[in-house]
């Protein structure tokens, strides 16, 4: 028997850090660090993360061959002196805010990762076994290595990674050639969080919600945009007109130019949001899937007998775009890797090392129809019982068929349950293993949701979780969609489009006339998740359950956490989410438990 | 390039320490001499060249802002 080859793959030190186990070329654990340390985003070296896959996988450090950093440090770096230097002496502020950070620790990230795992474990010659991916590669090999094509195209697009913040590459058999690239200031990702900072929304983190603020608007201001923000050539390639930005030369992403081209102000986040900023949503938003379209458009006249295309990059996660594009049917297949974001560089960097030097030696082929997103920490009952006994809880225990009868019956009633099952999955979405459920029929759900348990004002829906088999029925998708990525139409809505005119604002989502509304935007789409029984049996047959009380073969699939805290990842966290918001149930592996029973005497 | 990387690294593996020592001494007041001495100078003399280091210009005659790539990437180094 051949030894197997162990390599961990890290990304970490700018946003959302994470670590992933790659065992002779398949994903065994990942997870993102935020998840165990609890701070939201935390971009620290993932030490947790590292520790907890080992555990998992009963691995000492030692056993590990590789650890594969998904970028370079050092090409980071001199794309920021190229920035000082171009816009000198624009960027003084920046340059002296930066660059001690830089001179004493940031160029020595590789002696910091060595003390750090030095603390788990000592190890001889570890330096050795470091070794450096490109960022963009990560994310190519996220895409292309757990897609099920053996041949694609390969997309990537985001904020800015090294240099680079486009790539094109093609993945064949075990390999990935980049071909082309468009390189910093000159970023879709970086535009479109400029207008996130615009829309008064957090940078890096609230780009969902200017998409989910599109659709209360109309595209007025796209001319706009293109005219003076972008120079947009006939293949898609792209330039932004850096005099209305800030963001390579300041601490900011935009100023006083940008705001005065629109005429207003940055939105403050406690500011109303009016109709203007709607329609800067929907302008943008707009913007972006035309460009992303014509890219892609023109790779596929490009590459005419490739058929299939894999997508990663934080511009991914746009989930709007990402149903344009499979409704184009531009390319026949798309993939998207659902940890699109720099957290999922860590399986593409462990994937891209592992396929370079060892993928030759394997004869059996690692392509798999179906990537599995659940990659982190399972709890057993046992353990989960042990957790609730620390608390006090009250709770019963339910064989797995009356878990489900029981579960699906108070959804029907309207009960809002958090549902704790399986592995956690890797991504910012929750897929059915830590997620807020509930029925998607009540009209109120959405805001009962928004005001009892998630703490927020929110204008975007909740995303439903339709059965597989269902899922044309309801929606205008062609496709499944097991990672909640795609935005298609509610079905049956037609003549409803239009009604909400007469509706201002935040107004018109709670007037939607759909079968569904809880999950239907403003525009009667919705952000769809498919599931199969393969693909994740217990919240399947849940909502067959609920099908058969019902009628309705969806739920409402939030993420378990409130506002302001990363999805919960242990029984504890759920515990202490499920007391501190107004949940009604918990269901956490086989055990049920009721709000108003606990604490009671 | 090949050569060229080669040599970065030895550098690196020199000023390594030495910048550990700097950047943990070095104060802002340094940082600006640096600032206006090299960073704004290399600035002026690459307008003066003409160059456009980081091709930021926007350009009508160009047809498209794709820059082609052969370069495999390497996992051995940090750049
Ligand atoms: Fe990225």
């Amino acid at each position: 028997m051949k030894k197997d080859i162990n390599i961990i793959g890290i990304s970490c030190y700018y946003h959302d850090s994470a670590a992933a186990l790659i065992q002779n070329g398949t994903v065994l654990s990942a997870i993102q660090e935020e998840r165990l340390s609890r701070i939201k985003h935390d971009s620290s070296f993932p030490i947790n993360s590292i520790k907890e896959i080992l555990r998992i996988n009963k691995l000492n450090l030692s056993d590990i061959d590789h650890i594969v950093f998904y970028e370079k440090p050092f090409i980071k770096f001199e794309r920021l002196m190229d920035t000082y230097v171009s816009f000198a002496p624009r960027g003084i502020r920046s340059y002296l805010k930066s660059m001690p950070l830089w001179i004493s620790e940031k160029l020595f990230q590789k002696k910091n990762m060595i003390n750090q795992l030095n603390s788990i474990e000592k190890i001889k010659n570890i330096e050795k076994k470091i070794k450096f991916s490109e960022h963009h590669f990560s994310h190519a090999a996220s895409a292309f290595y757990p897609s099920p094509f053996k041949e694609a195209l390969i997309l990537t697009i985001d904020g800015v990674g090294e240099k680079v913040t486009t790539s094109v590459a093609i993945g064949r058999g075990s390999d990935i050639k980049i071909t082309k690239e468009i390189h910093f200031p000159h970023s879709l990702g970086l535009l479109y969080s400029s207008f996130t900072h615009f829309l008064g929304f957090k940078v890096n983190d609230g780009e969902y919600k200017v998409m989910g603020l599109a659709p209360y608007g109309k595209s007025l201001y796209k001319d706009l945009i293109y005219k003076k923000l972008i120079d947009l050539k006939e293949d898609g390639s792209f330039r932004l007109r850096m005099n209305y930005f800030e963001f390579a030369t300041d601490l900011k992403m935009i100023g006083k130019k940008f705001e005065n081209l629109f005429g207003s102000n940055i939105r403050k986040s406690n500011e109303k949001i009016n109709q203007f900023h709607m329609d800067i949503a929907a302008s943008i938003q707009d913007v972006l899937e035309e460009i992303i379209l014509k890219l892609i458009m023109n790779l596929k006249k490009n590459y005419p007998k490739l058929n299939n295309l894999c997508l990663a990059g934080g511009v991914a996660l746009n989930c709007v775009a990402n149903g344009k594009i499979h409704k184009s049917k531009i390319f026949e297949n798309v993939w998207i890797q659902p940890a699109s974001g720099d957290a999922g560089g860590s399986i593409g960097a462990g994937l891209a090392y592992w396929y370079k030097n060892y993928s030759k030696d394997y004869e059996d082929d690692k392509k798999k129809n179906y990537f599995d997103p659940r990659l982190g920490t399972e709890y057993s009952n046992e353990k989960i019982e042990n957790v609730l006994k620390k608390f006090n809880a009250k709770y019963r225990y339910l064989k797995d068929s009356e878990l489900i009868r029981e579960t699906a019956h108070l959804l029907s009633e309207k009960k809002v349950i958090g549902w704790f099952q399986d592995k956690m999955e890797f991504g910012p979405r929750a897929l059915g293993s830590r997620s807020i459920i509930a029925d998607p029929r009540d009209q109120f759900m959405q805001k009962k949701i928004n005001m009892k348990i998630k703490y927020r004002e929110g204008f975007r829906p909740f995303a439903p979780i339709v059965l597989e088999d269902y899922v044309k029925k309801f929606f205008d998708i062609e496709t499944i969609s097991p990672y909640m990525l795609l935005v298609g139409q509610v079905k049956g809505c037609e003549e409803q489009k239009g009604n909400l005119d007469k509706f201002i604002g935040f107004e018109k989502l709670k007037n939607i006339k759909s079968l569904i509304p809880a999950v239907t935007h403003v525009n009667y789409s919705a952000r769809i998740q498919t599931v199969s029984q393969s693909q994740n049996k217990k919240i399947y047959s849940l909502i067959q359950e609920f099908h058969k009380i019902t009628k309705i073969p969806i739920l409402v699939n939030t993420s378990f956490n409130i506002k302001d805290e990363p999805i919960v990842e242990s029984p504890e966290n759920a515990f202490k989410c499920f007391m501190g918001s107004g949940l009604d149930y918990m269901v956490c592996g086989n055990f049920l438990l009721k709000k108003n029973e606990q604490y009671n005497d | 390039m090949r050569y060229f990387k080669r040599l970065l690294k030895k550098i690196f593996k020199y000023i390594q320490p030495v910048g550990r020592f700097i950047g943990r001494f070095l104060s802002p007041l340094s940082l600006l001499l640096v600032y206006f001495f090299i960073v704004i100078p290399t600035g002026i003399f690459l307008k003066l060249l003409n160059k456009d280091a980081l091709n930021i210009k926007i350009s009508k005659k160009k047809n498209t802002y794709w820059i082609s790539r052969k370069e495999e990437p390497n996992f051995e180094e940090q750049f």
